[in-house]
């Protein structure tokens, strides 16, 4: 697992990123209908 | 090798997915705060960012189809979506003194570009004209065209032949009434005769540019009322779904843009004699007041869940009915 971050660790922030602006999105009520 | 893959999935979906922990958390801290106001524009900003595009393309947008607003004020704290959001929004009263061209282009400025196209200004048109016969007369260079076809010459094709609520479908032609013009004549005449460009000293008479038509709207809507509260610029970058409103389809929606209506609680607020100005300028005298825009639009707004549509306002007054029993 270490050894993945060491190589990818910016992949994995990325996706960290992006998870939370998508999170954030989900929550605020313009996601909803 | 395999596992190695793996691995970076399983690491790369585990970020994806504690980060969307982090955003919902982030979202409902910053909801407690000070700051849930700042966070709603910009959720509401991004929406509307997405909806339009999306929209256009010819997508269905909940947000904006669907009264998805209705919902969203209420899970933001904002218990009236109506109230806050019209009194955060710039209110311009038009003054009687600004005359119409200048208020316009102020208008237009604020206005996407392929939006204004609809509205390009005609008012030089011995120049485009003189471009358009200079084009004419290269393509073919037949020195004497004396009898050129003058069907336009009686009447103004524009006034008879434009239906009054179809304007919207003919969408970007607006670009060049010239062209357009030219192109009908050469479609309507019989296809044995030979096509000849107009010449200089028979000049086909303009279709009435867009921009007449609508002053000419205007001056009839003044004569029967008054004009209402304009709105320019959005605070929350998405109108409301006029449309929601029976008796309000694509091109009156449109239309209610373009003279800055895009809420229901300005419809809602209408008084008489504004209502007999609408009616006069959508070219439907009396409709306004006979579909009573007004009290729908105070429906919608007044209606529990928020605006969504008539027929949904209408289930929830017979559920309401049948509930006192």
């Amino acid at each position: 697992m270490l050894f993945v971050l060491e190589q990818y660790w910016l992949f994995v922030l990325t996706a960290l990123v992006l998870g939370i602006a998508v999170g954030w999105w989900l929550a605020s009520p313009f996601s909803r209908r | 090798m395999v596992a190695h893959v793996l691995e970076v999935w399983v690491a790369l979906l585990g970020a994806f997915a504690l980060g969307t922990g982090i955003g919902i958390a982030i979202h409902r801290v910053l909801g407690r705060t000070r700051f849930y106001r700042g966070q709603y524009r910009l959720a509401a900003a991004i929406a509307g960012r997405v909806a339009r595009p999306r929209r256009r393309v010819g997508g269905r947008s909940r947000l904006v189809d669907g009264g998805g607003w209705a919902g969203a004020g209420t899970v933001a704290g904002l218990s009236q979506v109506g109230a806050p959001r019209v009194a955060d929004e710039v209110w311009e009263e038009p003054s009687a003194e600004v005359p119409w061209d200048e208020e316009d282009a102020r208008w237009l400025a604020e206005r996407p570009a392929d939006e204004v196209a609809d509205f390009e200004d005609h008012s030089d048109y011995a120049d485009e004209q003189a471009d358009a016969d200079a084009r004419a007369s290269d393509e073919t260079d037949d020195p004497d065209d004396e009898d050129t076809p003058t069907a336009d010459d009686a009447g103004d094709p524009a006034d008879a032949l434009e239906p009054r609520g179809d304007e919207d479908a003919e969408g970007d032609d607006g670009a060049d009434d010239v062209t357009a013009g030219l192109e009908s004549t050469v479609a309507t005449e019989s296809p044995t005769a030979p096509v000849v460009p107009r010449s200089a000293d028979a000049p086909l008479r303009p279709a009435r540019s867009r921009r007449e038509q609508e002053a000419a709207r205007h001056e009839k809507a003044a004569e029967a009322g008054t004009r209402p509260v304009a709105l320019r610029g959005l605070a929350v970058g998405v109108p409301d779904d006029l449309k929601a409103i029976r008796g309000i389809g694509k091109s009156n929606e449109t239309r209610l843009h373009d003279i800055g209506i895009f809420r229901l609680a300005q419809i809602a607020k209408w008084t008489d004699a504004e209502q007999r100005w609408i009616s006069a300028y959508i070219g439907f005298p009396g409709r306004v007041e006979r579909e009573k825009w007004s009290g729908q639009a105070e429906a919608l707004l007044k209606s529990r869940a928020g605006p969504r549509t008539m027929r949904d306002v209408f289930r929830e007054r017979i559920r309401a009915a049948y509930r006192r029993d």
